[in-house]
């Protein structure tokens, strides 16, 4: 493989993705806005009514002690030992006050938002630099140049999935930051800083960007057009939606047992980038734009 | 030098034996035997949908042929076509220029993928060559057809290939673009590259071509113009007649030597096999038919009409 025509083309893909305005804004500039501003804006709106909330369950824990009538309790707010949710996430926030554990909530949602990222983003960078291309003609010059087959893939793949992987970290360490600031560092640490999250943002993110990346090539020797490649690859977030779904039930625990999922996935990488590579092959490409 | 070094630079630029392409049902290419001589400009003529730029697509390793096989700069097109693409430069139909890059990144793009090591003075010089320098740092957005092209054709210049293919160069351009193409593509034939230029533009070939294939999914005819011009127009008598008679051209076409006759902006085109016999004939059935003749000159078909009568058409029909 030539290392210089692969950086030449991811060069590129940068300034492309640089001056796309609408592409940039897409896959950098909404996704880091809603990492940044969203979580905390919740966070101070929930914030304020923390106290309130806090004073409301003190009332109606007191209520349910004076009257003993549950009913009466599970009307007037949530309580922590009969409303189960934030401790399911994590058995620590269980022990927190109840107006921490809906911050903590959102933290937990706000991070499942975060783990979307590495399936949504290329599916429009993906479908861009690919679908996209093809679509407009772009391609055909250069498969006219000595570039190899794997050169090409090589640098569409690292194209479009180390953005949405950097947006993904750089987005996780804001959602940290952000916690920690609204909460305590060490119960911070001691929750999201586990083996399990570090192996879903470091290792699961950028599998899932390049997998989905390299499905998108495989979709987009069948299908010419972008959005039909876009909505195709879509499906793939539904096993995650599942999987933040079994997270906030409390089915779900990330830890090292991730481990048992991912390591399938990354061996999954040979054969996904050798049918990639036959569905990008000049002939294919070509044979489509007929 | 290697015996096979001669022979590859000795060899024809392409040499097709067989060459296919299927598309489903379809049969776009029928088995293609084609001979391109180094160092000449051969237009590959046809209507549209005819195959041409599959045909092209195939031959500069971009699609691959479902049989047969090609000789293309002395190597194979299959075992070969990383050692092809270094040598051909390819102008393909759409231009395929990123509208947000600028001519000048576009070049160095390009230069890079051919692993050119002064890129940049290529760059410079091939962008002077075309006239590009003033906009050579603008995005592409902004540019025109003519200079979008000029772009394209700067960026299949830039290695100084071998073996230029151009798929409709001038199709869409404007006068003045056009004749930037064409005085390029001689300018290319005097510095003895060859050239493969699909087109169906009649007027372009025959003031660029030193040989015309024409095509429609099967090879139809291959020679120069001006045979091609006499060989399929055949040779025509023009004559200028006043007051002709009513029933001329019914009594015209039951005569055996006479092959076609027409009005053509005023004149009785009459295409025969010999004019050098048959004319005084023609004369004097005319006048044995009441008509004054005024003037009789020969004239030649253009390659229009050639290419039409070829693919079996009358000027003016549609391809069927």
């Amino acid at each position: 493989m030539n290392r210089g025509r692969v950086a030449w083309l991811l060069w590129r893909e940068s300034l492309d993705l640089w001056r796309n305005r609408r592409l940039f804004l897409g896959v950098v500039v909404v996704p880091l806005l809603l990492a940044a501003a969203m979580t905390p804006a919740l966070m101070v709106i929930v914030g304020r009514t923390e106290q309130v909330l806090t004073a409301q369950m003190q009332v109606a824990r007191t209520r349910q002690e004076v009257l003993g009538t549950p009913r009466v309790v599970r009307a007037s707010g949530p309580d922590p030992q009969q409303a189960p949710l934030p401790g399911l996430l994590h058995p620590r926030i269980a022990q927190e006050p109840p107006g921490r554990q809906v911050l903590w909530m959102l933290v937990f949602f706000s991070l499942g938002y975060v783990t979307l990222f590495p399936l949504l983003l290329p599916l429009t960078t993906g479908s861009h630099a690919i679908v996209q291309e093809r679509a407009e003609g772009t391609l055909e010059p250069l498969l006219a140049t000595p570039i190899r087959t794997t050169e090409l893939l090589v640098a569409k793949v690292v194209a479009a999935s180390v953005p949405p992987v950097l947006i993904t970290w750089s987005s996780w360490g804001i959602q940290l930051a952000v916690a920690a600031a609204f909460l305590t560092w060490p119960l911070v640490r001691e929750i999201l800083v586990t083996p399990g999250w570090l192996l879903v943002v470091f290792l699961g993110a950028p599998l899932a960007s390049v997998l989905l990346t390299l499905l998108l090539v495989v979709l987009s020797s069948r299908i010419p057009d972008a959005r039909a490649a876009q909505q195709w690859g879509a499906l793939v977030v539904l096993p995650v939606l599942g999987l933040q779904m079994g997270m906030l039930s409390g089915m779900v625990r990330l830890d090292e047992r991730l481990l048992l999922v991912l390591l399938p996935l990354a061996v999954l990488l040979v054969p996904a980038f050798r049918a990639a590579e036959r569905a990008f092959a000049r002939g294919a490409i070509v044979a489509l734009r007929r | 030098m290697a015996l096979a070094q001669v022979a590859r630079m000795t060899s024809p630029a392409i040499q097709t034996s067989g060459l296919c392409r299927r598309f489903g049902e379809l049969e776009a290419v029928a088995p293609l035997d084609l001979e391109v001589r180094r160092g000449e400009v051969l237009g590959f003529l046809g209507p549209n949908g005819a195959g041409k730029t599959t045909c092209t697509r195939m031959l500069s390793t971009l699609l691959e042929p479902t049989a047969g096989s090609a000789i293309v700069l002395g190597h194979d097109l299959e075992a070969g076509a990383d050692r092809i693409r270094a040598r051909i430069g390819v102008l393909t139909e759409q231009p395929g220029l990123h509208p947000r890059l600028t001519p000048r990144e576009h070049l160095r793009l390009f230069a890079g993928l051919h692993g050119l090591s002064a890129a940049s003075g290529r760059v410079t010089a091939v962008l002077a060559a075309l006239g590009l320098s003033d906009v050579a740092d603008r995005p592409m957005a902004g540019f025109s057809k003519g200079q979008g092209q000029k772009v394209a054709l700067a960026r299949t210049l830039l290695h100084d290939p071998d073996l230029i293919f151009l798929d409709e160069p001038t199709s869409g351009l404007d006068v003045d673009s056009c004749r930037v193409v064409r005085d390029l593509v001689l300018e290319l034939k005097s510095q003895g590259k060859t050239i493969f230029m699909a087109t169906h533009l009649m007027d372009e070939a025959e003031r660029l071509c030193d040989r015309v294939a024409i095509f429609r999914h099967h090879l139809l005819a291959l020679d120069t113009p001006d045979v091609l011009r006499g060989r399929f127009g055949g040779q025509r008598v023009a004559v200028q007649l006043d007051g002709p008679p009513p029933d001329l051209m019914a009594s015209l076409r039951h005569l055996p030597w006479i092959r076609d006759a027409a009005w053509q902006d005023g004149e009785l085109m009459v295409r025969v096999d010999r004019p050098e016999t048959c004319t005084p004939d023609l004369v004097n059935h005319l006048v044995s038919r009441g008509a004054r003749v005024r003037q009789v000159r020969p004239a030649t078909a253009t390659l229009e009409e050639a290419v039409l009568g070829t693919l079996g058409l009358t000027p003016g029909s549609e391809a069927p």
